[in-house]
């Protein structure tokens, strides 16, 4: 095989680009703090209710369980506002998609339990729930009840935005507005009714709670939006590219992005002000390396992508990041890369090319690119000019073959995989994104082809 | 693979949270 044309010099080692907090001893020290700090959060409530001077009167086992699950919950839920906080010291160990997948399964958790906290009473205690009309019963039952009800409308409206038609601008709206009233309403409750409340150390258990949380949502409502409008950015260019994606480049015109690493995400507004819940995540199609400029490649999807990809020159924009892991800086000791791309999932590996381009990075690359049609392939002359720079293969894969085409077509399947991945390839990270069907049936082949699960790494960039 | 992680740590996560709400009810009550 010939050698590639390397224009740029390797002036220093893959394992030069690795930040020390993004090495594997450190990303497992983070994981393992932020583990012991959700844990004890959950604890929290009941030791201070335990080792209070005064205990709490025994009223049957049944009874008091049905209150621990109601604390349980509560802090389960206030322990959500601090995961979609977008705090990034504590989302970038795990990578902020899968932070949003954890939300999502610890919020069952939090609903079955507030479920099982009013069931329990319903079913055994039914004389303690009083009335249910709001305008005789005890107003901090009817608390409960909003809040049992907003956090189950949480659930269903996000488990089932699409199926129910929900805009996705509409839906971020209604999510913020229920989750705040839900867990207002849950506090209202717990300080209302009182059971262990009143106690002074309980109390200011309960206040405490109330202090972090409100911290959380002036911290993420008010005063982030107050320092992103303090280093707002202007959109540069705006170029069409191959099937109706456009790409904006956005220059700083305050501070660029901080602790930026390639193939991550950032949240995207475009307007004259920050304070809007209309902002997107998407990938920054662009490497540091090409900084402080960053560019967001945006496929109109119906929704609100279709108006961002028509942004003109000269707007103003707000970006909130960067987030993920989805990057070639967590994999100093990989002796090469497999990346497998579904359409418009080929941003994150564009951002990652191009810093492997900008480095000289000269480890193999191995890029399997599925399309509809060859034609509808975005960055396809990119990616042929970047095969040119570093040691990379591009196997595009069309749905449908051009006339005269001699490559693959169809799905990326198990036969292709065999194919373009020798088995040497097998201990590389494989770096996935996609949509959902692409990916799942990708990584049942590449498991049966005998890759570790653990170098199958997917970035879930589709969640409600 | 973080996805199995994230789904498994929601899971243990609710699991210690029951185990709470239990052992809290067990020791109030003696």
């Amino acid at each position: 095989m010939p050698e590639p044309d390397h224009p740029h010099a390797a002036a220093l080692p893959p394992e030069a680009y690795i930040r020390p907090v993004d090495r594997p001893k450190m990303v497992a020290l983070r994981v393992g703090f932020w583990l012991l700090v959700g844990f004890g959060a959950v604890a929290l409530p009941f030791a201070v209710l335990l080792s209070g001077a005064v205990r709490p009167a025994p009223k049957g086992v049944l009874w008091d369980f049905a209150m621990g699950a109601g604390f349980a919950a509560l802090a389960l839920t206030a322990l959500q506002f601090a995961l979609t906080g977008r705090i990034k010291w504590l989302t970038n160990p795990f990578g902020a998609d899968i932070v949003y997948v954890f939300h999502r399964f610890l919020s069952w958790g939090a609903v079955a339990l507030m479920a099982l906290h009013f069931g329990v009473l319903y079913l055994w205690y039914q004389p303690a729930l009083g009335e249910l009309n709001p305008l005789s019963a005890r107003w901090e039952l009817t608390a409960g009840r909003v809040a049992l009800l907003c956090f189950g409308l949480l659930i269903v409206t996000s488990e089932l935005r699409k199926w129910l038609k929900i805009e996705y601008h509409f839906w971020r709206v209604m999510h913020v507005m229920l989750a705040v009233t839900g867990f207002a309403a849950a506090l209202a409750h717990v300080l209302g009714v009182g059971n262990y409340s009143a106690m002074a150390d309980t109390l200011a258990l309960w206040l405490g709670v109330t202090v972090v949380w409100f911290g959380f949502v002036i911290w993420s409502r008010l005063i982030r939006p107050m320092v992103q409008m303090a280093h707002g950015w202007r959109v540069v260019a705006n170029v069409a590219e191959r099937g109706g994606v456009h790409t904006l480049t956005l220059r700083p015109d305050g501070a660029g992005l901080r602790m930026w690493r390639p193939g991550q995400f950032a949240w995207l507004a475009v307007g004259n002000s920050p304070y809007t819940l209309r902002e997107h995540p998407f990938t920054i199609s662009s490497a540091p390396e090409q900084g402080p400029e960053i560019a967001f490649s945006i496929k109109p999807l119906g929704d609100d992508s279709e108006r961002l990809a028509k942004t003109p020159v000269g707007a103003r924009a707000y970006v909130d990041g960067p987030f993920g892991t989805f990057t070639v800086d967590r994999e100093g000791d990989a002796a090469g890369f497999v990346m497998i791309a579904g359409g418009i999932g080929i941003t994150p590996v564009m951002a990652n090319l191009a810093a492997l381009c900008a480095r000289g990075d000269r480890r193999r690359v191995i890029l399997l690119y599925a399309n509809k049609t060859l034609e509808d392939a975005p960055f396809r002359e990119e990616l042929a000019q970047m095969a040119r720079e570093i040691d990379l293969k591009v196997v595009h894969v069309p749905e449908a073959a051009p006339e005269g085409w001699q490559g693959e077509v169809g799905m990326i399947d198990a036969d292709i995989l065999a194919r373009h991945l020798p088995a040497h390839s097998r201990d590389w990270p494989h770096m996935l994104c996609g949509p959902a069907p692409m990916t799942k049936a990708v990584i049942a082949a590449l498991r049966r082809m005998g890759v570790p699960k653990w170098r199958i790494d997917l970035e879930a960039f589709e969640i409600v | 693979m973080r996805k199995t992680y994230a789904i498994i740590l929601a899971v243990a996560l609710i699991v210690w949270a029951v185990a709470l709400a239990l052992g809290f009810a067990l020791i109030v009550n003696g």
